[in-house]
C-alpha cells in the first residue's frame, strides 16, 4: 500500500516536469489567475471565457496558420504563487503574451519579469498607477492593463458625489491592507476635498475582517451623508452594508469596481439599495445582454467584469497577433508589444481602446456610474474623462 | 530553465526561513505562528539599508536579519519572562505579526499597503545558495554545541533543564533570537528577488506554511524541515498540470503524510554521513535478496 501509494506520488511529479512539449505553429497565450481560494470568482468565469474565445478562433483557422493555445495556471490569490506562474508561463512555457494578474500586488514583481522576458504582460484588474510606471515616471516596456486606473476612479467618484449627489460631508471605511483601496481613498479625498468636500471620517479595516461594527458606529456618531467603500472584493461591502442595516445606520455608500460581483446582489441587494458606484464596464450594458444569455446557459456560471477584462486583453493580443503577422509575417511577442503600444481605436471585446505608449494605460476610458436599485444593476451616467 | 532557478531561488528562501523556525519551533519546542513578521521586519529594513543608506547588498541583507533578530526581543523578553509556553507562546506571536504587519500597512514612508517598488533585483541563484549553504552549515554547529542541547533539554523538561542549571530565560530568548535572524534574512533575499516588497506578502499563511514545514520535516530535525520546506514550495509548482485539482492533491499529500509518518519525514533523525551508507547499503542488500530470489525462481 505504502510502496504503491509512493510511485503514484513520484509518477504524479514527473508529470508535471514533463508538460509543455509542442513544435507546431502556436500562438501560446498565458493566463495567471485566482482560480482557488475565496476569490476564485475572480478567475472561474474568466477562463471558461477564454478557452471558450480561443476554441472559436481555432475552428475559423487560427490567426494566420497559427493555432492558439491557451495556458490557465491558478495564483491562489497569493503574491509568491503569482510570482511563480508568471515566471513558468513566460520563461518555461514560452508564451507570446500573458494575461493576468488580476492585483497590483502581485502585477508590479510581474512588470519586472515581463521586462527581463521581453514578453508582453497584460494586467486585466491592477488599478494601481504603479504597476505600469516605475517611481520615475518611466513606463514599464513589456507591462500593460486593460482597466482605468485609481486615481481616475477616485477622481470620477469623487466628482459624481460633489456635483451631481450634492454631498458635502463622507466618511470612509478602507480596506488598509489593500494597495487599492487605499489608494482610491485617497485620491476620492484629495479631489473631494478640492470641491469643497469634507471627509469626516477615516476608518479601516485589513482584508479577511469580518466585523465592521466598531468602524460603523463610529462613524455614525458624525454627521456623513455617505460612507466611501472602496473594497477590492465583494464580500467585504456585503458584511459592512448588513451589519450597517443592523445598526439602522441608513446612509448610502459608495463604491467601486472591486464591489461588482452578482454575488453582492444576492447576499446585500436591500442593505444597499441607493447605493452608487463606478465601473469600466457593468454586466447590465445592453451590449451584453446577449453574451451573458448564452455564456450562462451553456455553463451554468454568469459572466462577470473579470471575463470581460480578460476577453478585452484576449482581443488585445490577437489585434497584436495580427499586427505582428503583417509586419514580420511571423508571430512574435516582439510584434505583439509594439502593436499594442501603438493600438488606437482598435475594437475590443468591451470598447473601442487606445493605448497610451507613455502609461500603457488605456487612453480616456469611460466610468460608468452604477446605482443599485431593487437590487440591480443601473447604469446613471457615463463619465467621460475631460482630457 | 530560468523558471526551475526561480523555484530554486523561492525554494531556498523558504529553506532559509525554516531553518531558524526548526531552531525555535523543533528544537526548543516554541510554537510561533508569526514567522513570517520577523521576514517582513528583514526585508524591509535591509531594502531600506541599501536604498537610503546604501549599504552594500549582502550586508544590508545580514544586517536586515539583524535588525530582525532584535525586534523579536521586543516579543521575547516580556513573554519568556512572563514564562508563556506552548499555545500562549504562539497566539502571542501571532499578534504580535499582525501588528508589524499592521505598521508596515500603515507606514506612508515604506509605502503602506501600495507597497514599496523600485528595489533592484539583487538576488540570483548564487546569493541564495551561498546563504542556505553558510547559514545550514552555522544551524547545524549550532544543534551540536552546548546551546543547542540546552535547547533540546527545554523542549523535553523545562523544569528538570532548569535543574540542571540551564538559564531557561536565556537560552529561549538566544533560540529566537537567531531564528529571527534566520527569518530576516531570508525576508532580505525575498525583498531583493521580487523588487517589491508589500505587507501582503507576509500574512499569517506563509507564517504558517513555514510552521507546517517544520512538523511536517520532523521535529529535533534540521534536514527534515529543510527538504520539506523546499517541497512545500515546489510540489504545488509541479502539480500545475492537474489544473484546478492541484490544491486538492496537494492537501492529500499532506494527509497522508501525517497518516503515515506523524512524526514527520524525518522524525528525529539528522543526516549524516553514516546514514547515507546505510541507505546504500540497505538498498543494495536488498536488490541482493530480490536477485537472489529471481535466479531461484529461474531454475
Amino acid at each position: 500500500m505504502k510502496k504503491l501509494l509512493s510511485i503514484l506520488l513520484v509518477a504524479l511529479l514527473l508529470i508535471g516536469t514533463l508538460s509543455g512539449c509542442s513544435s507546431k505553429k502556436e500562438l501560446k497565450i498565458g493566463f495567471n489567475t485566482q482560480l482557488t481560494g475565496p476569490d476564485s470568482y475572480i478567475g472561474q468565469a474568466a477562463k471558461i471565457a477564454l478557452e471558450e474565445r480561443v476554441e472559436e478562433i481555432n475552428k475559423a483557422g487560427g490567426i494566420g496558420g497559427y493555432t492558439l493555445k491557451l495556458i490557465t495556471y491558478d495564483s491562489r490569490s497569493e503574491i509568491t504563487d503569482a510570482v511563480a506562474a508568471a515566471k513558468r508561463l513566460l520563461e518555461q512555457d514560452k508564451v507570446h503574451a500573458m494575461i493576468g494578474p488580476e492585483w497590483t500586488g502581485a502585477a508590479v514583481p510581474i512588470a519586472q519579469i515581463a521586462n527581463d522576458s521581453k514578453i508582453p504582460v497584460i494586467a486585466t484588474t491592477a488599478s494601481n498607477v504603479s504597476v505600469t510606471v516605475d517611481d520615475d515616471g518611466n513606463v514599464y516596456p513589456y507591462m500593460f492593463r486593460t482597466c482605468f486606473i485609481d486615481p481616475y476612479q477616485g477622481y470620477a467618484l469623487a466628482d459624481y458625489a460633489y456635483v451631481d449627489m450634492g454631498l458635502r460631508k463622507v466618511a470612509s471605511l478602507t480596506d488598509i491592507s489593500a494597495a487599492y483601496s487605499v489608494g482610491i481613498q485617497k485620491y476620492f479625498k484629495d479631489h473631494f476635498e478640492e470641491l469643497g468636500g469634507e471627509v469626516v471620517a477615516e476608518e479601516g479595516y485589513q482584508a479577511n475582517d469580518q466585523e465592521f461594527r466598531a468602524q460603523l458606529s463610529k462613524i455614525d456618531q458624525t454627521d456623513a451623508e455617505a460612507i466611501l467603500v472602496p473594497t477590492p472584493t465583494y464580500r467585504d461591502i456585503a458584511l459592512i452594508a448588513k451589519q450597517g442595516a443592523a445598526l439602522n445606520m441608513g446612509v448610502i455608500y459608495l463604491g467601486v469596481d472591486g464591489w461588482v460581483a452578482e454575488e453582492l446582489l444576492e447576499m446585500a441587494g436591500p442593505e444597499l439599495e441607493g447605493s452608487i458606484l463606478t465601473s469600466g464596464v457593468s454586466s447590465d450594458q445592453p451590449q451584453f445582454a446577449e453574451f451573458n444569455k448564452v455564456f450562462e446557459e451553456k455553463h451554468g456560471i454568469k459572466p462577470n467584469v473579470y471575463a470581460y477584462y480578460a476577453l478585452d486583453a484576449l482581443e488585445m493580443i490577437v489585434y497584436g497577433a495580427n499586427e505582428s503577422l503583417k509586419a514580420h509575417n511571423e508571430i512574435t511577442a516582439q510584434g505583439i508589444r509594439d502593436a499594442i503600444e501603438n493600438m488606437k481605436d482598435v475594437q475590443l471585446f468591451t470598447s473601442k481602446m487606445t493605448m497610451e505608449p507613455d502609461t500603457h494605460n488605456p487612453h480616456n476610458k469611460p466610468a460608468l456610474i452604477i446605482e443599485i436599485k431593487d437590487s440591480n444593476w443601473h447604469q446613471l451616467k457615463m463619465f467621460e474623462p475631460e482630457s | 530553465m530560468d523558471y526551475l532557478i526561480t523555484v530554486g531561488i523561492l525554494g531556498g528562501i523558504n529553506i532559509i526561513a525554516a531553518m531558524g523556525l526548526a531552531i525555535l519551533t523543533g528544537y526548543t519546542g516554541l510554537f510561533s505562528l508569526g514567522h513570517a513578521a520577523f521576514m517582513a521586519v528583514g526585508g524591509y529594513s535591509s531594502a531600506l539599508l541599501f536604498m537610503k543608506l546604501n549599504v552594500p547588498f549582502i550586508l544590508a541583507v545580514i544586517l536586515g536579519g539583524f535588525i530582525a533578530g532584535i525586534v523579536s526581543l521586543f516579543i521575547g523578553i516580556p513573554t519568556f519572562r512572563s514564562q508563556l509556553t506552548g499555545d500562549y507562546f504562539a497566539i502571542a506571536t501571532y499578534g504580535f505579526a499582525e501588528a508589524i504587519r499592521l505598521i508596515l500597512n500603515k507606514w506612508a514612508y515604506v509605502g503602506g499597503a501600495e507597497g514599496m517598488p523600485g528595489i533592484p533585483k539583487l538576488s540570483n541563484v548564487w546569493v541564495v545558495l551561498g546563504f542556505t549553504v553558510v547559514l545550514a552549515y552555522l544551524a547545524n554547529n549550532f544543534t551540536h554545541s552546548q546551546h543547542g542541547r540546552n535547547c533540546v533539554s527545554i523542549k523535553q523538561d523545562e523544569v528538570a533543564a532548569q535543574m540542571m542549571g540551564v538559564n531557561v530565560f536565556k537560552t529561549k530568548l538566544m533560540s529566537l533570537f537567531i531564528s529571527a535572524v534566520y527569518c530576516g534574512i531570508a525576508g532580505g533575499l525575498m525583498g531583493f528577488y521580487f523588487s517589491y516588497l508589500i505587507p501582503a506578502l507576509f500574512g499569517s499563511g506563509r507564517s504558517s506554511d513555514m510552521l507546517a514545514s517544520i512538523v511536517f520535516g520532523g521535529m529535533e530535525s534540521l534536514i527534515g524541515p529543510i527538504i520539506t520546506s523546499f517541497l512545500l514550495f515546489a510540489i504545488p509548482q509541479l502539480l500545475y498540470v492537474l489544473d484546478k485539482y492541484r490544491l486538492i492533491v496537494y492537501g492529500l499529500l499532506f494527509v497522508v503524510m501525517m497518516i503515515f509518518r506523524p512524526q514527520g519525514l524525518l522524525g528525529y533523525r539528522q543526516m549524516s554521513v553514516e546514514d547515507f551508507k546505510r541507505t546504500i547499503s540497505s538498498f543494495k542488500n536488498r536488490f541482493k535478496k530480490q536477485g537472489s530470489a529471481a535466479d531461484k525462481g529461474e531454475q
